[in-house]
């Protein structure tokens, strides 16, 4: 490893130099690795030709300022992807600026896979409501313009900027659209293939035929179950529990005013999607206990070395456990260090968790009134 | 209500840190895990003011980014950037994307195809492409000398008048000029080369200079120096000489930083400074415009 940056950083001072052997091996080397960056973030053609000769005219501008800026640390290649990275995203930044009405055929292949490895770590359950996510999350970059991409102030990475606001926008689709998406307890007691029956039809709107419910089922079995199967479920789904597309306001398409409804049919029977008292107080608990715990963590953290409190960041910016290799490459560490990141990580929890029981009350003092009542604050941890 | 009798809630947040492969199967758990990751990282990111104060600025470092990636940043400058990255969302988003890049360049590398290497080739080749504002560099360049050359014009014999009171052109200024030629370094054109190393026309790697250090401890040796830093600095004295002094100035503070750095504090620790090495010998020639100008006894 060493030799190889010893060797990278003699071969970017020989192009400094401008020795013609220098330079014909750096592009030797360089070309591969700028070339697959850009096949990365532009689709195919003239267009990634063009991104690739601004990249090498970016290396070499301003008496080669970026060669320049290379130190030695780390190897060339990777010094060069980033390079050719940072060149390309200011290149579709000012495309955005100059043609919006066109930039989008670049803006979505540039970020695309970005996107959906947030998607995926957000909502890794959502197999198959991931590709609504991903359109959801395009709408909105879209909207008024692209005004929320517009916004960037042009301080720091463009790409962080972009990613940061599909960040924002993931948590708020999580925090919106999860809680609705409960699958009912007598659902949950069946088996995979009739929740996901139960996901397709209620959820995902899908009528529920047979034929229709085994294509909206293509693609989450392997194999797709036989129709046979798919009937079995839907009766035995049709005997638990109404099997009635949702009706979140989303999906409401008509609203029907109340007196109307009652000159009409007396007797018409509305399905109710808001939740039973007892939900109602199960979810008013949860919400009060999820409060009382991010204060803790907040106040808690602020006395955190710094490396453990970026260990956190990067595994709560997923929702399933991310790979030790994962994190050890974000973390810019070993693999070991990981580990025992996330030794001390678990203790810092099991001390918040302890601490929280000592400063609240124990059951016996509470009595059901507490329920209705505002959460104390949290205190200092 | 406590949220420890909460049971679910605790245990889907202490899963949060559990293993890569204990994954729960499913359900309302998932639900709450979700939640509960997004509203965590959301409470981890508010900076605390001692974090932010440390933070430095928004721009990228490519080459500070790719030492980190590959484990080369320890100890301050390691924490450093920990800190930057835990207070600034944009920039660990934009780690987090540039790990995911350069996996995937890794896992599936592309040969450039003959004709655009070709065509790279002559990019490289072509002077042109030197300066992307040629108009505007050119324009500066022009306005730079003719200030240089209009506050020559006022200040030296202004001052001689001054100070001295007694005008003696000829002798003053053989003097200074004797004086500048004894003590003054060479050109600054000419010190990019020296700074570089010899590297034969013929360029081969086993037979090119490396740096005598290991770049990454040598840059951790003098956190608080960067040859790249010498630029502004020897820019305030080129300012006024126009943009082609600057340019020379840079240009003679060419080589990467660490091995240079080093040189540059080993030349300086030896109570010397030895110019044929590094950019050290560069920042100790580019002052040699201000002489000229007080040009007085």
């Amino acid at each position: 490893m060493f030799a190889t940056r010893q060797s990278d950083f003699a071969l970017v001072a020989g192009v400094l130099a401008e020795k013609s052997g220098a330079i014909t091996l750096f592009l030797e080397m360089a070309c591969p690795v700028l070339w697959s960056v850009v096949q990365k973030f532009e689709p195919p053609g003239a267009d990634a030709e063009a991104a690739f000769l601004q990249v090498v005219e970016a290396l070499k501008a301003d008496r080669y300022a970026r060669l320049r800026a290379f130190d030695g640390r780390a190897r060339l290649s990777t010094y060069l992807a980033l390079v050719a990275r940072d060149v390309l995203a200011s290149r579709l930044a000012n495309r955005l600026v100059t043609t919006p009405q066109t930039a989008w055929s670049a803006f979505e292949p540039f970020f695309k896979a970005d996107i959906r490895r947030r998607i995926a770590q957000r909502f890794p359950r959502e197999e198959a409501g991931r590709e609504d996510i991903y359109q959801d999350i395009c709408l909105k970059l879209v909207e008024d313009d692209f005004r929320r991409v517009r916004a960037y102030d042009g301080r720091g990475s463009f790409v962080g900027y972009v990613l940061t606001v599909v960040e924002r926008l993931l948590i708020d689709l999580v925090r919106r659209d999860v809680p609705r998406r409960r699958l009912p307890a007598a659902v949950t007691r069946l088996s995979r293939l009739d929740q996901q029956i139960y996901i397709a039809v209620v959820w995902d709107r899908c009528p529920a035929d047979a034929k229709r419910v085994s294509e909206a089922l293509c693609g989450r079995f392997d194999p797709t179950p036989p129709l046979t199967e798919i009937v079995t479920s839907l009766q035995r789904l049709a005997a638990a529990i109404a099997l009635e597309p949702d009706a979140t306001p989303e999906h409401r398409k008509e609203t029907i005013p109340l007196d109307r409804l009652m000159q009409r049919d007396a007797s018409m029977l509305l399905a109710d999607g808001a939740p039973t008292p007892e939900e109602h107080l199960l979810l008013q608990e949860e919400e009060r206990s999820r409060a009382e715990l991010i204060l803790a963590i907040r106040v808690a953290a602020a006395d955190l070395p710094v490396e453990d409190r970026y260990y956190l960041q990067t595994v709560f910016s997923a929702t399933d456990p991310l790979p030790p290799r994962e994190i050890a490459g974000i973390m810019g560490c070993g693999v070991e260090d990981v580990y025992r990141l996330r030794q001390r990580a678990r203790r810092w929890i099991a001390q918040i968790a302890e601490r929280l029981e000592k400063t609240r009350y124990s059951p016996s003092q509470q009595d059901d009134d507490d329920l209705d009542q505002e959460p104390a604050p949290a205190r200092a941890i | 209500m406590t949220w420890i009798r909460n049971p679910h809630l605790r245990a889907q947040f202490e899963r949060l840190l559990g293993a890569a492969d204990d994954r729960p199967d499913g359900g309302i758990e998932d639900v709450v895990r979700a939640r509960l990751a997004a509203d965590v990282a959301e409470s981890l990111e508010d900076p605390a003011p001692t974090v932010s104060a440390n933070v430095e600025n928004d721009d990228e470092d490519p080459a500070r980014t790719a030492a980190y990636l590959e484990c080369w940043l320890t100890g301050s400058e390691r924490e450093a950037y920990l800190v930057s990255l835990a207070a600034n969302p944009r920039r660990s988003a934009n780690l987090a994307s540039a790990v995911a890049l350069l996996s995937a360049i890794e896992a599936e590398p592309k040969t450039a195809p003959p004709e655009l290497l070709a065509r790279a080739r002559s990019v490289f080749a072509d002077p042109a492409v030197y300066d992307h504002r040629p108009i505007l560099a050119r324009r500066n360049r022009v306005i730079g000398w003719s200030l240089a050359t209009l506050m020559l014009l006022i200040f030296v014999p202004g001052a001689l008048v001054l100070v001295g009171g007694r005008i003696d052109w000829p002798l003053h200024s053989e003097t200074h000029l004797r004086g500048l030629d004894a003590s003054a370094p060479p050109p600054l054109a000419g010190g990019a080369p020296a700074i570089l190393g010899p590297v034969p026309e013929t360029f081969s790697l086993k037979a090119a200079p490396a740096p005598q250090h290991e770049p990454g401890d040598a840059a951790r040796a003098v956190p608080e120096l960067r040859s790249c830093d010498l630029a502004p600095a020897a820019g305030t004295v080129a300012r006024s000489a126009g943009r082609d002094a600057e340019n020379a100035v840079r240009s003679s503070s060419t080589a990467p930083c660490p091995p240079i750095k080093a040189e540059a504090e080993k030349a300086r620790d030896a109570g010397g400074i030895n110019l044929e090495k590094g950019a050290a010998a560069a920042s100790q020639r580019a002052p040699i415009i201000t002489p000229a100008l007080p040009s007085t006894r």
